[in-house]
């Protein structure tokens, strides 16, 4: 992973990047929230930004909770005194988190943060074949796009979100932060409940993953969310080149075992042998469906048919539940994909307003690459390998520097970043979430002023 | 002040007003403001007690659906009347209003106290929304100015397939059926279960999923009058009139919850009655707790936390608690080790350490659905947690009949693990029920078992449960003495179980 040319990661790459490269400015205006405490604006909260939790790992895995930054320079200036590994968000509490043990234990809360999700790969590893752990590779990547495009989706058409934030956790899995005012203001209860809402997957660690029992007919988000991933799951998933889940007999068996009806997977698994060379993993696919739906339909029959005897003879009509049904049949293809694409949320992190989680920008300390931003409309063609480490950034500063032989003098910091490839995800930070955001609060702002105003005239 | 009694009179004399069924069920928004007698005072706010415990009761137990509505439905017409639409509804309408705000006051005092009683008021509200037809709830949410929007019927046919796809659903019944349009913060419930459709940040509720909100309502904004009342609490209980008897109420309850201690039935416990007490007046789970210490000397934290918690509940001191484990645990380790491994657990049980908070014992939906024992642990429910063998090698040491024995392990078979213990409890005070002793939350807590058993044993021993218990616990003792004096003389210095007795 590392570059060619030396360390991805070190202290002394750290300190050129948070000296030279660091997005200082747009990560202020994004955690102000329209609240500098520099501003000469009535409308803004001058203490907000102080009452958010920021947290450092320092070297030796030093983990120093409840920092907070006075304005930008004091933000600037501690992060540049601590050079910190690692930076977490958190909360923004009811009082400076610097002062947590000087208050009454119950004046210390949390009061808002940022709706956010952590979706990692190791939580594929029941189904994911070709690396498990802490290992990827660019295969795996495909269930993240697939979560990234599911989620994304559901947040903004069902929730109403405008304001949303996909990054890359630096190595094996994407963090979104969901800021919309009301989003960060969701008392846990609710964040349980969004991110139930938004979960398929249950079991945890030790239990095995499985669907949750899915009700016929499927529920809006769930239908939607099948358009969308049913395509990716032929793409990523069945082939030779995804994760060949329908590539070899070893493979398929495993699908097919999870038919419900008896005799459907021998009869699927002795023709797809007979045809391994020269059938499609497209077209054993559609041929496992249109098979189990045609069985799914003869059982619909056949019960209809018990139950207009069972009916007419005064006996009591069998229910429609569990293994056979043609309810479990309509279902099967469902529970297949979602399986093996629908996105597996860490649901702990999003529960709770009090979690920490790892800041954009930032880097992995492991693999020294950037927690940069993620187009979601692009999610598939986002290559995580591609993404800088501290090591490129660092050489591509003193490389660009050299052949451009300096053109304007008296470069600063904010140059330094135009040199590099960090700048295209800066550029994108700022254009695609952080001027929306903005002007969403700028308008918020103006409509609070407007009110308060027509209140002053009234009186 | 409207003087209620000629507001009655004056109802009984016209032909009585129809009252619609939504009409009986109240928000509490507004406090009564009429008179009524001291003794009406107490007698509603027991009657409404009884009705709050009794659900909590069914809830412990694991009652569900349909059990759960007759049993609660019983209880409320007994005590409240309010299911009816008898000619007495006026009356009982007031009843239930005027219960219901002595016990917001009542219940205000402390954290403990507040959540318990929104938890029971919010399920007892729920219950009675949910035995209104469709007709009767939308008539409900207009009549107490609940502003959720209703979706229009051009918008209803617009997103028609879409609000099929919720669970329960029909076609059938899709065009008569209301939806609201609330937002997705306030239908938490329902979005966490995918129950109803969701766009743009607005659930779309059929009225029949409606009441899950209107509960939510009830209940936040029950919540925010509590910690409100809170701040009133002092001055009104400063009335000699009433002020008593609000703090008599939360003092009832803390007998239930054992919080305070004093669940011992009446008497204050001391360390040399335990043995007696483990004896008879012990569910299994703390019976098992005394032993596996009287024969260690020593026990693991979640078995410390348990039994300890058990013994503060019983009015168990802190000083004699202090007292007793370092009888035991310095049997096994030096005075000293004690002092610092384990003596802060002890004050730290009883609020002393720490955080300071006063724990609450242990109920029996904690600890059977706690953490299982491992091994050297005794902690946990034996019900729950021992494998059959070992259960039913303890039922025979326990010398029940074979019928008791048998309806144990039954019960035991089918997880109801409480229910098993009930039995153990009627199985070993016969006639309890004659000699008075309510045997309500037995089954639920062990400190009610504990409660109820010595009450028992002291109305039918007569003499003062002291008493009682030190000859029973001479006769314990003796045996103790002896499988002390058997195993070794050391360390036996400072036992005050056998100095006292």
């Amino acid at each position: 992973m590392a570059a060619d040319d030396g360390p991805s990661f070190s202290e002394e790459l750290l300190r050129v990047y948070y000296q030279r490269l660091f997005p200082y400015d747009q990560m202020w205006r994004w955690l102000c929230y329209g609240n500098d405490p520099l501003s000469s604006s009535g409308q803004v909260d001058k203490t907000y930004i102080n009452r958010r939790e920021m947290s450092f790992t320092i070297a030796n895995d030093i983990y120093i909770r409840y920092q907070c930054f006075k304005d930008k320079a004091d933000m600037v200036a501690q992060i540049q005194k601590m050079q910190p590994h690692k930076m977490d968000i958190g909360a923004v509490f009811s009082v400076p988190p610097r002062d947590h043990a000087t208050v009454k234990a119950g004046a210390f809360k949390p009061v808002e943060r940022e709706l956010v999700f952590d979706i990692d790969l190791t939580d594929y590893d029941d189904v994911r074949t070709c690396c498990s752990g802490a290992k990827v590779c660019g295969r795996c990547w495909g269930y993240m796009a697939m979560a990234m495009k599911v989620m994304d989706a559901s947040l903004r058409d069902d929730f109403g979100f405008k304001h949303i934030l996909w990054v890359f956790s630096g190595r094996r899995g994407v963090h979104c932060w969901v800021c919309d005012d009301n989003a960060r203001r969701l008392p846990n209860d609710a964040r349980s409940a969004v991110a139930a809402y938004l979960s398929v997957v249950a079991g945890g660690e030790g239990k095995g993953k499985k669907v949750a029992s899915l009700t016929w007919p499927l529920h809006h988000a769930l239908q939607r969310a099948y358009d969308a991933l049913e395509p990716m799951f032929r793409e990523n998933i069945i082939g030779e080149d995804g994760q060949g889940l329908l590539a070899d007999p070893e493979n398929w068996r495993k699908l097919l075992r999870t038919i419900p009806y008896d005799g459907v997977a021998d009869d699927l698994d002795a023709s797809w042998q007979a045809a391994q060379f020269s059938q499609t993993p497209e077209q054993r696919w559609q041929e496992a469906v249109s098979a189990v739906m045609a069985r799914a339909d003869k059982e619909a029959q056949r019960q209809r048919n018990k139950k207009s005897k069972t009916a007419s003879s005064g006996g009591s009509g069998g229910g429609e539940e569990g293994k056979g049904t043609a309810t479990s049949g309509y279902l099967w293809k469902y529970e297949a994909v979602f399986t093996h694409a629908y996105p597996r949320l860490d649901v702990n992190v999003s529960t709770h307003m009090n979690h920490l989680l790892k800041s954009p920008f930032v880097a992995h300390p492991k693999t020294g690459r950037v927690c940069v931003p993620i187009n979601c409309a692009r999610a598939e063609e986002f290559d995580p390998f591609s993404v800088p480490t501290l090591g490129q950034l660092v050489a591509e500063i003193d490389a660009n520097a050299a052949s451009q032989s300096s053109p304007g003098s008296g470069d600063s910091g904010g140059a330094d970043i135009e040199r590099t490839s960090l700048h295209k995800y800066v550029q994108c930070f700022e254009a695609s979430f952080l001027r929306p955001l903005s002007a969403a609060i700028r308008k918020a702002q103006r409509d609070a002023a407007d009110r308060e105003a027509a209140v002053t005239v009234d009186f | 002040m409207l003087g209620l009694a000629s507001m009655r009179s004056g109802l009984e004399k016209d032909q009585p007003v129809k009252r619609k069924q939504h009409e009986i069920i109240s928000m509490y928004t507004t406090p009564p403001s009429e008179e009524l007698t001291l003794d009406e005072f107490e007698l509603f706010a027991l009657d409404r007690l009884t009705v709050l415990r009794k659900l909590e009761d069914l809830k412990a137990r694991g009652y569900k659906g349909r059990e759960f509505t007759e049993h609660l439905e019983k209880a409320v017409n007994t005590h409240m009347k309010i299911n009816s639409l008898s000619e007495n509804v006026e009356e009982a309408i007031r009843k239930d209003t005027v219960s219901h705000f002595i016990l917001r006051l009542a219940y205000c005092r402390t954290e403990d106290l507040r959540r318990w009683f929104l938890t029971q008021e919010s399920a007892l509200f729920r219950y009675r929304l949910e035995s209104l037809s469709s007709t009767g709830i939308i008539s409900f949410i207009q009549s107490n100015g609940l502003a959720f929007e209703v979706v229009s019927a051009d918008d209803k046919a617009a997103r028609r397939s879409r609000l099929l796809t919720a669970p329960g659903a029909t076609a059938a019944e899709f065009e008569r059926c209301t939806f609201y349009r609330i937002p997705f913060a306030q239908a938490t419930d329902l979005i966490g279960q995918r129950l109803v459709y969701l766009e743009g940040g607005y659930a779309y509720v059929p009225v029949q999923r409606v009441v899950a909100i209107v509960v939510a309502r009830f209940r936040a904004a029950l919540s925010r009058s509590l910690a409100e009342a809170s701040g009133a609490f002092p001055a009104v209980t400063g009335d000699p009139r009433f002020g008593p008897l609000l703090q008599n109420m939360s003092r009832q309850y803390v007998g239930r919850d054992f919080g305070g201690g004093g669940g011992g039935g009446g008497d204050a416990i001391r360390p040399e009655h335990l043995d007696a007490m483990a004896a008879r007046s012990m569910p299994l789970c703390m019976r098992g707790l005394h032993l596996a210490l009287r024969r260690d000397h020593k026990l693991k934290h979640m078995g410390r936390l348990q039994y300890g918690l058990f013994l503060k509940g019983a009015g168990l001191s802190m000083e004699d608690a202090a007292a007793f484990w370092q009888s035991e645990f310095t049997r096994v380790m030096s005075v000293d080790a004690f002092t610092k491994g384990y003596a802060y657990n002890v004050r730290h049980m009883y609020g002393k350490e720490g955080k300071r908070t006063n724990y609450t014992p242990y109920s029996c939906l904690k600890i059977i659905m706690g953490a299982a024992p491992g091994a050297g642990e005794h902690h946990g429910c034996p019900y729950r947690h021992f494998d059959e063998s070992h259960l039913s090698a303890l039922f025979g040491q326990l010398k029940l009949e074979r019928a008791d024995r048998d309806a144990m392990a039954a019960h035991v078979k089918g997880r109801n693990y409480q229910l098993a213990c009930q039995r153990h409890f009627e199985a070993t005070h016969r006639g309890y029920e004659d000699a008075g002793v309510s045997a309500d939350g037995v089954g639920n807590h062990p400190n009610a078992w504990t409660a109820a058993s010595m009450q028992y044993w002291k109305a039918k021993e007569g003499g003062a449960t002291a008493a009682a218990a030190a000859t029973a616990a001479a006769a314990a003792q003796q045996q103790q003495q002896q499988e002390r004096e058997q195993q070794s003389e050391g360390g036996d210095g400072g036992a005050p179980v056998a100095a006292q007795s």
